[in-house]
């Protein structure tokens, strides 16, 4: 037997009018990173190769030069998963609204922006210890 | 279950929301640079010199419409920016508070899914484009 929607509180419909960007930006993201999974793998193949890239680079360089893909899509994984958790809590929410749906909508949300915000910190300060590395070893 | 225990979480939020605008601004005004001196390289010929007409007409395009992105991703970050700063007004007893958070909140997430879709459109745009060119040899300059 179907409930009948509980209309939400005022305050609160804007997050159940989140609902569509949040479901749309999460299978997004998973295509996404299907799509960068799969540059990942290519661009790992290329580096294993010793013929395609000669034998200029020692190990240690052919590990920094794949973390300059391979950190930031393996890092995503986080915040992809975390959004895809906002989006099932959110839509929850959206369905049969209460009190304690929105509590958990924003719970998950909350634990999204952790995950997007160490993950996009931890990326720019790779980079930047790539880039300092880089200018002191030329 | 009580209204205080939404305005509670909507307030630890808060760091995290603030961390991901900032850094987020951070990498898309990089970003937009980035975009930006690529776009004005690929237009001088000095730099393009030796590319083929096609070339030089998708990476332009490619150029101008990831700049395009970093823009509207910019503009997308504002709303985020202010629902982080509304969340230190919620102190559990005002639902108007409350509603504006949420609504910045809704209004962030609308105007990054467009430029999510225009991120996809833009990988579509050059993976074709790219597939075409050297297929059918248009990226080749004539020896």
């Amino acid at each position: 037997m179907d409930h009948p929607a509980i209309p939400p509180d005022p305050a609160l419909a804007a997050l159940a009018d989140t609902r569509g960007p949040l479901r749309r930006m999460s299978l997004l993201s998973i295509v996404g990173m299907v799509f960068w999974m799969l540059m990942l793998g290519i661009f790992t193949v290329m580096l294993l190769d010793s013929r395609a890239i000669g034998e200029a680079m020692v190990t240690v360089e052919r590990v920094l030069t794949w973390s300059v893909l391979g950190a930031p899509v393996l890092l995503h994984l986080w915040p992809v998963a975390a959004l895809r958790g906002a989006a099932k809590a959110l839509s929850a929410f959206a369905t049969e609204p209460s009190d304690a749906a929105a509590l958990s909508a924003l719970r998950a949300q909350r634990l999204y922006w952790r995950a997007a915000g160490i993950c996009h910190l931890i990326i720019v300060l790779w980079f930047l210890f790539l880039a300092v590395l880089w200018i002191a070893t030329r | 279950m009580s209204r205080s225990e939404i305005h509670a979480e909507l307030r630890a939020t808060r760091p995290w929301v603030l961390l991901m605008g900032g850094v987020g601004l951070l990498l898309l005004t990089c970003w937009a640079l980035f975009a930006a001196l690529s776009t004005l390289a690929f237009l001088n010929p000095e730099v393009t010199g030796e590319w083929t007409p096609y070339m030089r007409g998708l990476l332009i395009g490619l150029a101008v419409q990831v700049e395009l992105a970093a823009l509207w991703g910019l503009v997308a970050f504002v709303p985020l920016l202010r629902f982080g700063l509304l969340l230190d007004e919620l102190d559990g007893s005002n639902p108007a508070a409350l509603h504006r958070a949420l609504e910045m909140n809704r209004r962030f997430w609308a105007r990054i899914e467009v430029m999510a879709w225009g991120v996809a459109w833009i990988t579509v745009y050059y993976l074709v484009g790219a597939i075409l060119g050297v297929v059918n040899g248009w990226m080749t300059p004539p020896a």
